[in-house]
């Protein structure tokens, strides 16, 4: 009995972001967040249209790897070019790395030619909670019926460097091809890769 | 004098070199200190020695174990080592979770330290030096950092005839690593399936705090629950399914358990085999995660689940096999002038003290039951032949009765004369047990969500939730006799009544139709024989009672008790019969395969889209849903034009498999119905209330 009793202790610490996480194939929780334009934007208002979810974070080097190497924002603006609606979302708590006011946010997007349609401010960590993202980058595509279609890395080879993007399978833009040509998505899931979320304890 | 100083130096450089040999320089990175070293001085050809890879971490800094838990990365060895050489598995010391806000990594603080083997060929030559060079990555992070660090780390290793000596300033470290390695378990230990995810038996572990790593990411969430139990010795680890583990479950479920007794941790390795699940489950309170679909990702509020069960209860009322005692019930109201208020009012609640008493009576034997290890859900009371004949007879009685067969006067039925006779009290209080019983075999759609919250809860939440239900069911009454003006409303009684009574027996006579065809499904010719003869010694008793109320005649009324208790006989010999769905099968209607979690994994894994209809021949709104829209044309054709295979979970007799099933989809009974479509993780949750509009669609 002791044995159980000690496990327990040390299981309590185990109600995580994985109990409400979302699952590929079923239907994706709406939120609703400010954006860095001071906007409130939801999911629903997207109804019809597909949607990328992008957890960033610019100090974390698996982001700067995708951002410096121009990767992401070209993933961006080829996305938002087929009237995809990619938001970028921040859950770094205040004080933690990654955390922007919604000007320095702005001038993220400006600096690095970064093409997201928003930024979503989300410092209580609720949408990533929701969402159960994990690591910066954490990548989720959405179709038009709002049914979560990938969930996880952004690609194939999870390493800080930026060479191996080449070589890499990359699933988002993998995913998106096959919804707009309405074949089935192959990766419909993988583990992300990255810096932890940095939530707010 | 130049000659001797040379020899000196070289003598010296040699020595320098063979004692350094064996330690690559150490590479200093932000955050740690790393150095590649090998455990002897020199090694043999042909053997296999230990290189060890030292990490000396910054504090409050950590690296990952081989699976890094939610977030991060471990560490990456690419070797350059002459030909013949190799490089083997890195073997990690013990991981320690790492919470990091919501999330949990697994990975290694303070000094960890890798051991790597690292095969000698055969032709290699004792005197030569070879270098074993191995470029490093690995992530290194803090609660608020992540960096990626890396170093090229190069040691120098010295063939022998015989393998050297330990080398000596590394020996303890690298013996300390060896001894924690994980080491196969003492005890015989598996794995099952169940919906949350997968679960470790344990036969008999050391003492101790239990932590399971498994080896391969994303199989368990790291910050999901871990469920234990515990039954004599064996223990119970259930973990949360993570989407690797829902993609394909493991043939063995490999990882590392990790005991901690007196701040001492001892790892054991596991490759537990998967084994079939249990019957029931081994946890107290089963908590279904995959809760129904996306509708409801949370398990509903108390609050809200309570307000739906009290809307259920209200609608009861309206129920075929309800709605002519509450109806009859309450016109009797109408006859009773204002003095007697205090009797109407004493009436109502004895009313409900029947039905709650009835409710929580058959809720607490489910309950218990369910404690007892039973896998029962809601209906289970219609899952067996016996009690179903009872409630035919019941049922009987309650329809020969509005007939006029007898009369009940001042106990079962006491419609308006008896109300103010002091006989009328148990009267009422029995109306609201009789409100129950012949309500429970309706109880249908309304109340399915509430019931399968309710058996999900801790029992007394569960008690609430069916009271709740009871009180829904005598609200209207209750009403009546609390609220004088509702009465005006009712119409003003008269010869009508007794017209309207005889007709609403009719009702009751459908009703009883039901329960013989759902015995016919159970028991068979043989079991509707049975209840055949235990409704015709009913009807005699009732009758001998009829006549006997008449001549006012005792013995009579005690020969109708003796009939009544005949009347069981035939029932008790009554023995389910399992009827497969194959059964009612003609030519042109809906052919379905049996319920069978394996064949439905096999279709699944195929990309054969399914339609899994949970049904039992007692639950009406099953029967309507085939009639009138499985079991067309349209949804047929649609089916074989889609390839859906139809499966059929019947439910109409006591099933394990199909309760856990139900379970999983947060239900205590049927009807459920459930869409894979082709190549889907996951099933589509169809309303219970089926349309045929909506069936296409789905299969769409």
């Amino acid at each position: 009995m002791r044995t159980l009793i000690a496990s327990l202790a040390s299981v309590l610490l185990a109600v995580g972001v994985a109990a409400a996480a979302p699952k590929v194939g079923q239907t994706a929780p709406d939120f609703s967040g400010t954006t860095s334009g001071g906007e409130t934007i939801s999911l629903d208002q997207f109804a019809g249209k597909r949607v990328v979810l992008e957890w960033t974070n610019h100090d974390c080097p698996y982001v700067k790897k995708h951002y410096n190497s121009g990767n992401m924002q070209s993933l961006q603006r080829r996305a938002t070019a087929d009237d995809v609606v990619w938001v970028s979302v921040i859950s770094s708590a205040p004080g933690k790395q990654g955390h922007v006011s919604a000007a320095q946010a702005n001038d993220l997007t400006a600096s690095r030619r970064a093409g997201p349609s928003y930024v979503i401010l989300d410092e209580s960590g609720e949408i990533g909670q929701l969402y159960g993202a994990k690591t910066t980058p954490h990548m989720y595509v959405i179709d038009e019926a709002r049914v979560l279609q990938y969930s996880g890395a952004i690609d194939s080879i999870p390493t800080s460097n930026q060479a191996d993007i080449a070589r890499a399978d990359n699933y988002v833009s993998k995913a998106l091809n096959s919804l707009r040509n309405g074949q089935g998505i192959v990766t419909k899931q993988s583990k992300p890769y990255g810096c932890s979320v940095k939530y707010g304890s | 004098m130049t000659r001797a100083l040379f020899l000196a130096v070289a003598t010296v450089l040699c020595v320098l070199s063979s004692a350094f040999a064996q330690v690559s320089p150490a590479v200093t990175t932000n955050n740690a200190t790393t150095r590649l070293v090998a455990e002897h001085v020199s090694a043999a050809p042909g053997e296999t020695i230990t290189l060890a890879l030292l990490q000396n971490l910054r504090e409050k800094w950590h690296v990952y174990w081989r699976n890094p838990g939610d977030s991060g990365l471990p560490l990456n060895l690419s070797w350059k080592v002459s030909e013949g050489f190799e490089a083997g598995e890195v073997l990690y010391p013990l991981p320690h979770q790492l919470p990091l806000g919501p999330l949990v990594n697994y990975g290694h603080e303070g000094e960890p330290t890798f051991l790597i083997p690292l095969t000698v060929p055969q032709n290699a030559v004792p005197g030569m030096n070879v270098s074993v060079t191995v470029d490093a990555t690995w992530l290194i992070c803090d609660e608020e950092r992540c960096v990626p660090e890396d170093g090229t780390l190069r040691l120098i290793l010295p063939i022998t005839a015989e393998r050297g000596a330990l080398n000596t300033p590394y020996q303890e470290r690298i013996a300390a690593a060896r001894a924690e390695q994980p080491t196969p378990p003492s005890f015989e230990v598996s794995y099952f399936h169940t919906d949350e995810g997968p679960v470790l038996r344990l036969e008999g572990p050391p003492e101790g705090t239990l932590e399971f790593y498994p080896y391969t990411p994303s199989l368990t969430e790291p910050a999901g629950e871990v469920r234990l139990a515990q039954e004599g010795e064996t223990l119970f680890m259930g973990f949360t399914a993570a989407f690797a583990y829902e993609a394909a479950r493991p043939e063995r479920l490999g990882g590392v358990l990790v005991v901690e007794e007196d701040g001492t941790r001892t790892g054991y390795e596991l490759f537990a085999p998967q084994v079939k699940a249990p019957a029931t489950s081994p946890f107290p309170v089963p908590v279904p995660l995959t809760s129904s679909a996306a509708a409801t990702p949370a398990p509903p509020l108390l609050g809200v689940t309570l307000g739906l069960a009290f809307l259920g209860g209200v609608i009861l009322n309206l129920m075929p096999c309800v709605f002519p005692i509450v109806f009859l019930k309450a016109l009797g109201f109408a006859s009773v002038s204002r003095e007697e208020r205090g009797i109407v009012r004493r009436h109502g609640l004895l009313y409900t003290a029947g039905i709650l008493v009835a409710f929580l009576g058959l809720a607490g034997m489910l309950l218990a039951l369910r404690a007892g290890g039973d896998a029962l859900g809601w209906g289970f009371h219609l899952q067996s032949p016996l009690a179903v004949g009872v409630f035919a007879i019941i049922i009987l009685l309650v329809g020969l009765n509005l007939s006029g067969v007898f009369e009940m006067g001042t106990s079962l039925q006491g419609v308006g004369e008896g109300l103010a006779r002091q006989g009328g009290s148990a009267g009422s209080f029995f109306t609201g047990l009789l409100a129950v019983a012949v309500a429970a075999p309706c109880i249908g759609p309304f109340l399915g969500g509430a019931v399968g919250v309710a058996l999900a809860r801790p029992a007394v939440e569960g008690l609430l939730i069916f009271g709740t239900i009871g009180l829904g069911l005598a609200a209207p009454y209750l009403l009546l006799s609390f609220v004088p003006g509702f009465v005006s409303l009712l119409p003003k009684p008269g010869a009508w009544m007794e017209t309207l009574k005889q007709l609403f027996a009719f009702a009751m006579y459908a009703t009883l139709v039901w329960l013989v065809w759902v015995v016919s499904t159970q028991a068979g010719s043989d079991g509707v024989l049975r209840v055949g003869l235990a409704l015709l010694v009913t009807g005699l008793a009732a009758w001998t009672f009829g006549r006997a109320q008449g001549a006012g005649g005792l013995f009579g009324r005690l020969a109708s008790i003796v009939l009544l208790l005949g009347a069981v006989v035939p029932l008790l010999g009554v023995t389910p019969k399992p009827v497969s769905a194959q059964t009612e099968t003609s030519e042109n209607a809906l052919t379905g395969v049996p319920y069978d979690e394996d064949v439905l994994a096999t279709l699944r894994a195929d990309g054969v889209p399914v339609f899994v209809d949970f049904t039992a021949s007692w639950c009406i709104t099953c029967q309507f849903n085939k009639k009138t829209v499985l079991d067309t044309a349209q949804v047929r054709k649609a089916f074989a034009v889609s390839n859906v295979t139809y499966m059929v979970a019947d439910w109409t007799v006591r099933d394990p498999v199909i309760t856990a099933a139900l379970e999983a989809q947060g239900r205590a009974g049927v009807p459920l119905y459930l869409y894979y479509p082709a190549a889907a993780q996951t099933p589509q949750i169809l309303p219970q209330l089926l349309t045929v509009e909506g069936v296409l669609e789905t299969l769409e």
